[in-house]
């Protein structure tokens, strides 16, 4: 009788033990579903940030409210669509700019647009403070992004004197 | 006969091959046959800035013997632009100086550029190493400033009445990529069309002005 109790024990364990090896080394996997029939809040905030544009020999800027959200690619498409209505409606440049998507990858923020942005009769200096502008922008809602690289169309923006094959830092270069 | 031989053997002695060469300038108006650039009055931008660059040529050759200028491209022409940095640095050029124009709408205001794409923390040490071409003007980052200084200081002297002067900007200027010898950026806002012959003078007077530096 005793041999049978501990051979019952025995084997017991042994299975416990293949068991818990085998969730240990991850072919057991226990999912337990967390169903709730209760829709989950999600916050959503707003806050005002400033967008940054040149305008004859100094910065201007205009308060804006945004959805904030969590996601820092949607807050800088957010801002970054904001700033080209903002261009637009100051009649800086002549077509309205829509941002396509915005990925960040190890601090680079790549933001594509549907059309070249920016005026071909503008001299190279208005170019860059109008750049500027956008990266003092998104420099000043702090979202942890240290370059952006521009995009048309999900391709590297080509101008004749600017180079966009490389990202800009947000510090700018004037 | 066997004197002149031995005369000429002694030359290569007396005047190394580098004291005979002529001061290579290298000068790019912007545009081409693809990209005809901004509208001036009633032209376009290539064509100023091939006149201009063309003006400057002949001046700079009238006047001096040392001095070989060279235009990137002829009217109609098209150039890449590591193309225009192959060829300048294949003949090592002395200087560089891209031309670009403009339609000035209040004042007139003349830019200085170099390139720089916010790398310049980080010199060439080895000039036998291999670099990308957006390092290479870091092969030559003294003598960049020291061109667009001299630009500057003569601009800031004679043209500061006419035009507001700006400092020379660092920035990453298409005209300049690939660049591994002294080139600068010029960008100037005409008020009329025919200024650019103006302009052109002042070019004539700092080159020649920077191969007596040299």
């Amino acid at each position: 009788m005793k041999k049978y109790q501990l051979l019952c024990c025995s084997m017991g364990a042994l299975v416990i033990g293949l068991l818990l090896s085998a969730y240990m080394s991850g072919f057991l996997i226990f999912f337990v579903s967390r169903t709730s029939l209760i829709p989950e809040k999600k916050e959503i905030t707003t806050q005002q940030k400033l967008l940054y544009s040149w305008s004859g020999q100094k910065w201007q800027t205009e308060v804006v409210t945004l959805v904030w959200d969590e996601s820092a690619e949607r807050t800088i498409k957010n801002l970054a669509n904001k700033w080209f209505s903002l261009l637009y409606q100051e009649r800086k440049i002549d077509k309205k700019v829509v941002v396509q998507s915005v990925l960040i990858a190890r601090g680079c923020a790549y933001i594509s647009c549907d059309y070249y942005p920016f005026l071909k009769e503008w001299s190279i200096y208005t170019k860059i403070r109008m750049i500027e502008g956008l990266l003092k922008t998104i420099q000043k809602a702090d979202v942890g992004v240290q370059k952006v690289q521009f995009l048309v169309q999900h391709q590297i923006m080509h101008d004749p004197h600017l180079d966009f094959s490389r990202p800009w830092p947000v510090i700018g270069f004037l | 006969m066997y004197f002149y031989r031995r005369l000429s053997f002694l030359c290569l002695f007396f005047f190394p091959a580098q004291a005979m060469q002529p001061h290579i300038i290298v000068l790019d108006p912007a545009g081409d046959s693809h990209n005809p650039g901004r509208i001036i009055e009633d032209t376009f931008e290539r064509t100023i800035a091939w006149r201009c660059a063309a003006y400057v040529q002949e001046q700079l050759t009238a006047r001096n013997d040392n001095i070989a200028v060279f235009i990137t491209r002829q009217s109609g022409d098209f150039s890449a632009p590591l193309q225009r940095a192959q060829y300048v640095n294949r003949i090592a050029a002395h200087a560089v100086v891209s031309l670009s124009f403009y339609q000035a709408t209040e004042t007139a205001d003349i830019f200085l550029y170099m390139y720089g794409n916010g790398d310049d923390f980080f010199p060439i040490i080895n000039p036998l190493g291999w670099y990308t071409a957006d390092q290479a003007h870091l092969l030559c980052a003294k003598e960049h400033g020291a061109l667009a200084a001299l630009f500057y200081t003569h601009f800031m002297q004679h043209c500061h009445t006419y035009a507001s002067v700006h400092a020379p900007y660092k920035i990453p200027c298409t005209a300049l990529f690939g660049m591994a010898v002294p080139a600068c950026l010029i960008e100037i806002g005409l008020k009329k069309a025919d200024d650019w012959q103006w302009y052109g003078d002042h070019l004539v007077a700092v080159l020649e002005k920077a191969c007596n530096v040299w």
